[in-house]
């Protein structure tokens, strides 16, 4: 490596601007890989998030535009996410069928659907112009969800403009990842989840309805994903064809990664984000190693291999995930 | 039950073959109807868009042998997904694998200057070669680190289409990459393939048809996948793994061994599947969107075609259809070809949920000899 491409990499890295994007990267993978630790602690392997993520992003384009407000639009693509992924507890919980298959299917589905209610509702030309506010927002574009800069802390160097002057959605994550770690790890609910997910037949005899925390879990995993999407879509302020483009994935991949904890999936998150920004950041410039960005992104998914290999650290799976459960099987 | 005791053998086998193919035949039916209930939902004529897709299907010789050639690659990727099946691992890599080949063969197809009869084989090797070892890294894993096949064989997937990218796409300055095959089509630096599969129904046939010799190589991988699977020992430890790895070791069967070379063998079908489609269809190249998901409606074809070489064949056809119909639907309906997407997700639903189906039965509102088996996937 030349000296130039290497200190050509080493500003790169103290641009505030490529961490300000690792943190807006980072945000949808977040979200969906805290829904993936909820349904997969209760037992549900969820590989259906990437679907659930397009319902969210297409839905939440859609209702942005007849309700002329992106808020709305964030909320309908989060039922949308959780409508998707109650087809996937259904088939995985109360028929028992095979948990990823019904992910596929789901999968499939989804990117199905969207492309046909792109097609259907917009043409070939797109979802409609985006805006931020009433000037420029005329009756049928796209409301998006502007950046909020938080008073005083977004003025802080560097960190400021990194940590204080993003899109709100950006500070519900970072809340969610506390959330959902005290949520699992401190509450009731989520000790019940934990037992469901190790071994359903003895929380059952606990008095546990396996079945019912599973459809909570699974819908939660929707609703998260679906709020990943919106993400997505109202912030650039526009739907295209599958333009979640393996972020489920990666999602699912950090959840891996992260050991099934919030705080493990956050930071893998943070990574695998750090990883797009870079990614980004490379295609955008010219030089040797712009040829290598497509290389670069494919680190999440070798890391997630390496992960489960047990060559950094073992990543064990709780014990009953990935199993239905049959409530009347003699156990 | 009185029924069944006094069936003949010969009708027990109908009855036997009947109860295997009702869920998949049920479920494409139900898929069909909600698909149908989506499309009056949004405000278009479903009976419009399924005739336009059944005519651009079967409706003429020319759009049945575009029906064939869809299948192809679905056959093989087909029998990939299957074949792990029957051994008991779900191999959701398919995509990759088919990638994988697809680049080796590629490379193989300009780099030799031999002639074509020679070529031909060597390129179908390093296709299965390539699909295999890919396949082949989540085969080992998961024998010997314990490493779930499905998360493995999935990320796989997702490195193997950026690895292509990476190797076909020019880069936003217009530098090729590294594969010169790939750079463009009718660019003279473009070196061309040394050679491709010939077209193998005569023109007075079917006037410019495209069938090639991959259908030829699916057939006959079809054959070998039977072969193996019922006719080998390495079939029948496969499946006794596939069936019960406790008990498989406890007849002496290696079973780590046996979970290794059954992702393996899948994997080579999945990169057969990747080369036939690169020399079967012009223009011979490879481009960053060669594969239009084959890998993932494979998992669908296996699921529909309850793992069977004969049934992987039907299904692999059926999506053939629904893909190539789905072309001249959205061209004379106007009902975009993602509808078809939606149909086949239903399909996995429906199959793999064969409760569904189940359910009908138990109500009387579909028959259903025989015991039905409880998942179509282990």
């Amino acid at each position: 490596m030349s000296i130039v491409t290497a200190s050509g990499l080493w500003t790169t890295l103290f641009d505030a601007n490529l961490w300000q994007a690792t943190l807006r990267q980072a945000t949808p993978l977040a979200l969906a890989a805290l829904g993936g630790v909820i349904s997969e602690r209760s037992g549900v392997v969820n590989i259906a998030m990437e679907g659930m993520m397009l319902v969210g992003a297409f839905f939440a384009v859609f209702y942005s535009v007849i309700f002329a407000n992106a808020a709305i639009g964030v909320v309908m693509g989060m039922v949308a996410g959780g409508i998707m992924a109650l087809f996937l507890a259904y088939g995985a919980i109360h028929l028992r069928a095979d948990q990823i298959v019904m992910g596929v299917a789901v999968n499939l589905a989804a990117l199905g659907l969207t492309g046909y209610l792109l097609f259907n509702k917009y043409g070939t030309n797109g979802t409609p112009q985006s805006c931020f506010a009433p000037p420029a927002c005329q009756k049928g574009s796209v409301y998006t969800i502007p950046d909020y800069s938080v008073p005083l802390l977004h003025r802080l160097p560097a960190v400021g403009q990194i940590l204080f002057q993003q899109s709100p959605i950006v500070y519900v994550m970072l809340g969610l990842v506390v959330l959902v770690h005290i949520f699992i790890f401190r509450t009731t609910l989520g000790l019940r989840i934990r037992a469901v997910g190790e071994n359903p037949r003895a929380a059952d005899t606990a008095g546990i309805n396996v079945q019912a925390v599973r459809y909570l879990t699974v819908t939660l995993s929707g609703v998260l994903s679906g709020l990943a999407g919106a993400y997505l879509s109202l912030t650039v302020g526009s739907f295209s064809e599958g333009m979640t483009s393996g972020r489920g994935f990666i999602a699912l991949a950090a959840m891996i990664f992260g050991k099934w904890t919030p705080f493990g999936a956050f930071g893998a998150c943070m990574l695998f984000g750090f990883g797009q920004a870079l990614y980004v950041d490379l295609q955008n410039t010219s030089g040797p190693l712009q040829s290598y960005s497509t290389l670069v992104a494919t680190l999440p998914y070798l890391l997630t291999i390496v992960a489960l290999a047990g060559f950094i650290g073992r990543a064990i799976p709780p014990a009953a995930d990935g199993q239905p459960y049959d409530p009347a099987a003699a156990g | 039950m009185g029924l069944a005791e006094e069936t003949s053998l010969e009708r027990n086998f109908v009855w036997q073959w009947a109860s295997g193919a009702a869920v998949p035949i049920v479920s494409v039916i139900l898929a069909v109807l909600v698909g149908a209930a989506v499309v009056l939902a949004v405000g278009e004529n479903p009976l419009n868009a399924y005739w336009q897709l059944l005519r651009g299907s079967f409706g003429s010789w020319y759009y049945f042998t575009e029906t064939v050639i869809a299948a192809i690659p679905l056959m093989l990727a087909g029998f990939a997904v299957a074949f792990a099946f029957r051994g008991g691992l779900f191999n959701i890599g398919a995509e990759g694998q088919l990638l994988a080949g697809a680049v080796a063969s590629a490379y193989v197809g300009y780099k030799f200057h031999v002639p074509g009869i020679v070529l031909v084989p060597i390129a179908v090797l390093a296709g299965c070669l390539a699909g295999a070892l890919w396949a082949g890294i989540g085969g080992v894993l998961k024998a010997w680190r314990g490493a779930h096949e499905v998360i493995t064989t999935m990320m796989l997937n997702y490195t193997a289409i950026l690895v292509t990218s990476y190797l076909v796409e020019p880069g936003p300055t217009g530098h090729p990459g590294p594969m010169e095959q790939t750079i463009q089509i009718g660019n003279p630096e473009t070196p061309p393939m040394n050679a491709t599969l010939p077209i193998i129904v005569p023109n007075s046939i079917v006037l410019n048809n495209r069938v090639h010799a991959g259908l030829l190589i699916a057939l006959g991988a079809g054959v070998l996948v039977w072969f193996l699977l019922w006719r080998t020992t390495l079939g029948y430890k496969v499946r006794a793994v596939g069936l019960n790895p406790r008990a498989a070791a406890y007849a002496g069967i290696n079973v780590k061994w046996t979970v290794a070379v059954t992702l393996f063998i899948s994997g080579a079908f999945a990169g057969l599947a990747g080369m036939v489609n690169l020399y079967g269809l012009a223009p011979y190249q490879l481009t960053n969107s060669f594969s239009s998901g084959y890998g993932f409606n494979a998992i669908a074809v296996a699921l529909l075609g309850r793992n069977s070489v004969v049934g992987v064949i039907a299904a692999a056809i059926l999506f053939g259809s629904l893909q190539q119909g789905g072309t001249i639907m959205q061209a004379n309906a106007g009902t975009s070809l993602h509808l078809v997407e939606v149909v086949q997700g239903l399909i996995i639903f429906f199959v793999g949920a064969d409760a569904v189906v189940r359910y009908l039965a138990a109500r009387g509102m579909v028959k259903l000899p025989g015991p039905q088996r409880q998942k179509a996937a282990a």
